[in-house]
């Protein structure tokens, strides 16, 4: 394990995959795994254990033995399993993310929907290797290319594949430029590639305030596993657009973000022990991870296809692909593949739109998943 | 919720490979429509309140406001000069006229019912013939 560290450590410094979070979940990794320094001990988790120590059914923490005898890591990791940090990242998230492309096209909802395809086809695929539902649920959940959120679900139905899961949401996350474009030239026409969208609308500033209310209300309501995730990113995003709590906007899409992914990130790669990530599911979960993005991919531009199709030429099909929510990279891959076929085209704004619908659609489809699953 | 519990140990224990895929299916599709449905009702409830507000803002802009005029602000005056009284020195009037207006204009002027000022007389105050305290 400390040799799968220094892989990380590879992937995340000299390749420049993801490094926020990998390079803490790399460092977490070889913490857990260095002999004797009893740093962290996930058995303080484990149900059975729990269990066999005199704790009631359903106990979830061996509090008594974490605060007598746990280690560093054991109490960082307290914030993903209470279902902290990963909420806390999305705060900080709204506070970034401007949902103005989104609310100029409404209809980009539908492609950020259509990309979570590749959530659910994993999921089917995962049911039939052999993986029990929650397990699958988790592996699908890769396919949402969000991390925060795949960390979210995971640790609530299968946190003993917390750390295959999160290296691999997170290493698939920084491929997306390798991933998608071949399935982006595959299933659309150069016609349709070169198509130049008209300009979107001004978003006025009631309606930038509005959205976030309406979305958790109505999220909240019909969905209400979904609250801590969709709640904070619209809290976060509320603070960004009211634009009278300057200092809340920069704490929270500045330091306060930024303590959290480390915190994050070296507890969740503490759970990557040999026992845990040396297994055969877990060349099963990195393929399947694959399969998520692809399908995710494939949904998104189809839909893309029947708007082209529906507007009669209006929509460029690529900006579908920006519905795989890894914000801002898969807008950037949507712009990059327009301008290969038209140089004068600028999608990037028109793709945005789909990125940021793709964050709610994925914490929409965790909700969903947690429902059914927990 | 509870269904699928229970049917956790039958899907990995249990079940064949055409239950598992006709599962498997059915959660696909159901999955998915959620997401659907719910990404749906985010577009009609987005559309409806971006309607709302461009009806709102057409209905404010339709109504005639008259915004009334701000009175000029005169901070240069001829200043009388009484010559018997102060200084002769144009310059020194012209710099303490400055520096009134200067402050005026940063405190007050903003306000839309500031009415300006002008600098009637300045005069020499006599010595105090007990000395300064």
């Amino acid at each position: 394990m400390i040799g799968v560290a220094c892989v990380l450590f590879f992937l995340a410094i000299v390749k420049k995959f993801e490094p926020l979070l990998l390079l803490p979940i790399a460092f977490g990794v070889l913490l857990a795994n260095i002999p004797g320094a009893n740093i962290v001990n996930m058995d303080l988790f484990n149900p059975a254990f729990i269990k066999s120590l005199g704790y009631p059914e359903g106990t979830l923490i061996a509090y008594r033995e974490l605060i007598s005898h746990g280690g560093l890591l054991d109490l960082l990791y307290l914030g993903v399993k209470l279902g902290i940090y990963p909420p806390l990242i999305f705060l900080g998230i709204g506070a970034m993310t401007d949902f103005g492309p989104m609310l100029a096209s409404p209809r980009s909802l539908l492609l950020g929907a259509a990309a979570q395809l590749g959530i659910f086809t994993a999921f089917f695929l995962a049911l039939f290797l052999g993986f029990s539902p929650q397990e699958a649920a988790s592996i699908g959940i890769i396919g949402g290319a969000d991390g925060p959120t795949a960390i979210f679900l995971t640790k609530t139905l299968a946190p003993h594949l917390l750390g295959p899961i999160a290296i691999a949401a997170y290493s698939y996350m920084a491929l997306v430029p390798v991933i998608q474009p071949p399935i982006m030239n595959l299933l659309t026409t150069k016609k349709e590639r070169m198509v130049v969208m008209s300009q979107l609308r001004e978003v006025s500033k009631v309606e930038r305030v509005v959205f976030p209310i309406i979305v958790t209300i109505v999220v909240s309501l019909l969905i209400p596993d979904a609250t801590p995730l969709v709640g904070m990113l619209m809290l976060g995003n509320l603070f960004r657009e009211s634009g009278v709590v300057e200092r809340l906007t920069k704490t929270a899409s500045g330091d306060m973000i930024n303590v959290i992914t480390i915190l994050l990130g070296v507890s969740v790669g503490a759970t990557a022990t040999g026992s845990t990530f040396l297994k055969f599911e877990t060349i099963k979960i990195i393929i399947l991870g694959v399969i998520a993005f692809g399908f995710g991919t494939v949904g998104g531009v189809l839909c893309g296809k029947l708007m082209y199709i529906v507007t009669k030429g209006k929509v460029n099909p690529l900006i579908g692909s920006a519905g795989v929510s890894a914000v801002p990279m898969a807008a950037r891959v949507s712009h990059v593949e327009g301008m290969k076929a038209n140089p004068n085209n600028y999608l990037l704004m028109h793709a945005m739109g789909p990125n940021v619908a793709g964050v709610i659609g994925s914490a929409i489809a965790a909700g969903i998943l947690i429902s059914l699953f927990k | 919720m509870i269904y699928f519990s229970m049917v956790e140990e039958w899907t990995t224990r249990f079940a064949t490979l055409s239950e598992k895929i006709f599962m498997g299916t059915a959660m696909l599709l159901v999955g998915f429509s959620i997401v659907f449905i719910m990404l749906v009702i985010l577009i009609i409830c987005i559309t409806l309140m971006s309607k709302s507000v461009t009806a709102l803002h057409k209905k404010i802009n339709s109504t005639d406001i008259t915004i009334p005029k701000v009175k000029e602000i005169n901070h240069v005056t001829p200043v009388k000069i009484v010559h018997d009284t102060i200084l002769e020195d144009h310059t020194l009037v012209a710099v303490i006229t400055a520096a009134i207006a200067a402050l005026l204009s940063s405190e007050s002027a903003k306000s839309p019912t500031y009415p300006g000022f002008k600098v009637r007389e300045i005069r020499r105050v006599k010595e105090n013939t007990f000395g300064n305290h």
